[in-house]
């Protein structure tokens, strides 16, 4: 069924430091990239089985990133957590993440997100793509 | 003037209006256009002249508005207006009825209005508000990470008096978030941003999806939440968004200030030209001399009784934004240790 390793992405550094203690306390192998380019690199370079994508970031924002991996059959499989701080209509930011929706992300939670949150939905990322295999 | 010099200039007049306009008769002819209008809805040529506007506008909605016009005997200064995704631009239109001196109904008048130029600009301050909700939420998302982090020992055991402090900064840190969210909140309707998203909404909708946010934080708390709709509401104008935000904050606020085991009722019903949205509940009620202050930005009762609920103070002023957005009305009336109850009408379109 394949390891269990996790490609985060994000350019807030703190935000990145903390994710990866949670994803590891939990037994997942967790490499990282602070920005959309680097991203697309460490895909190749990792081999991740899921990826976690931030939204709004520098040089290439995750909606980019998510389309040019989705449009890719080498890795179109790779399931993607979007991580939205904002919706793109105010006032949505508390109720609903639209912007994520129009996207072809697996999944996506806005920030700030609890940890049992973020570790309940990768779960539940890799066990739809183990049944997929 | 000589009649004829007359009527050239108004034709000129009328094609070098910066808006569309388009003219029927009281049984829905077309019987006026002019270019922008053509531009604007797609009306194919001068062979619409004469025809029934619904076989020449591919637009239902606008259709329909121009029906309800010349249908329903309205009173003089009635107008619909509503946005409408033409082709690739979206549009504005005003319709009102034409009557003349004696008030006798001879058919229907649209303005068309190009707001492509506009949505930009609101684009470009909708990114300026995402921006600043980015900027502000993500440091704080950080902060609640590793805060929990922290509190749930996965870098080292924690005394009683560091894991005290840690969950007072994660309260704060939350309670920021809040801040945020509501402030955005308020800023987008001072902005008047819903005015270029309004559609036909179907309110029991919204209070449905509402419901499903709330109920699990009613259930923690223990209150009940009894809810009534009537049936075959009509649909109301107005902005999606907005309205949401005005549903969960009312219901919310009912929650809040209500004891555990306690209730609250939502009534969603017709009344005359409005919709009515009537929120009770069993709480603790507010005292007559803050009764004024309560949609005031920022305004918390700070006693006793409510000094152990959190919020920001900008719950109810966003309630009293959209509805004063949308024309509305909303009433309150309470009695302190025995329940509140909030009245909302909102004119039906």
């Amino acid at each position: 069924m394949g390891g269990k390793k996790i490609l985060l992405v994000d350019d807030d550094a703190d935000f990145v430091e903390a994710t990866k203690i949670i994803l590891e306390s939990r037994s997942y192998d967790v490499a990282v990239a602070h920005d959309g380019k680097e991203g697309l690199r460490k895909v190749e370079t990792e081999q991740p089985n899921l990826i976690i994508l931030d939204v709004m970031m520098p040089e290439m924002d995750g909606y980019e990133v998510c389309a040019r991996l989705k449009a890719d059959t080498k890795y179109r499989h790779i399931p993607i957590l979007l991580l939205t701080a904002v919706g793109e209509a105010i006032p949505t930011t508390k109720y609903t993440t639209e912007m994520g929706m129009k996207t072809e992300a697996d999944d996506y939670i806005p920030k700030p997100v609890e940890p049992i949150e973020l570790v309940g939905r990768v779960e539940n990322l890799f066990r739809i793509s183990g049944s997929k295999t | 003037m000589p009649r004829r010099v007359m009527k050239e200039i108004l034709a000129a007049v009328i094609n070098s209006l910066a808006d569309g306009i388009l003219v029927t008769d009281e049984q829905g002819h077309i019987i006026l256009y002019n270019q922008k209008a053509e531009a604007l809805l797609g009306i194919k040529g001068r062979t619409a002249l004469g025809e029934p506007v619904k076989d020449y506008i591919k637009n239902d909605l606008l259709v329909r508005l121009i029906n309800k016009i010349l249908t329903l005997d309205l009173p003089f200064h009635t107008e619909e207006i509503c946005l409408i995704d033409s082709g690739d631009s979206k549009v504005k239109v005003h319709v009102c009825p034409v009557r003349d001196e004696n008030a006798l109904l001879l058919g229907s008048v649209t303005l068309i209005h190009d707001m492509t130029q506009l949505s930009a600009i609101d684009k470009v301050k909708s990114n300026f508000l995402a921006m600043v909700s980015h900027q502000l939420k993500s440091p704080l998302s950080s902060t609640l990470l590793q805060t929990s982090i922290l509190m749930d020992g996965m870098v080292g055991e924690l005394n009683e008096k560091q894991r005290d402090l840690l969950q007072k900064i994660k309260a704060k840190t939350k309670g920021m978030t809040d801040l945020i969210n509501d402030i955005l909140d308020v800023c987008y309707i001072e902005e008047g941003g819903y005015v270029t998203q309004i559609e036909s909404l179907n309110f029991s909708e919204i209070l449905q999806r509402t419901i499903e946010v709330i109920q699990p934080q009613a259930q923690d708390k223990g209150i009940t939440l009894q809810i009534t709709v009537e049936d075959h509401l009509p649909f109301a104008h107005g902005n999606k968004s907005s309205m949401e935000a005005m549903c969960i904050n009312l219901i919310m606020n009912a929650i809040k200030y209500t004891l555990s085991g306690g209730q609250v009722n939502i009534e969603l019903s017709k009344n005359g030209q409005y919709l009515r949205l009537k929120v009770s509940d069993t709480g603790i009620g507010i005292e007559e001399k803050d009764i004024l202050r309560i949609f005031d930005k920022f305004y918390r009762e700070r006693s006793e009784r409510t000094k152990h609920i959190s919020g920001t103070g900008l719950g109810l002023s966003i309630v009293k934004g959209v509805v004063d957005a949308h024309r509305g009305s909303i009433n309150v009336e309470s009695e302190v240790g025995k329940g509140t109850t909030f009245t909302v009408l909102l004119p039906i379109r």
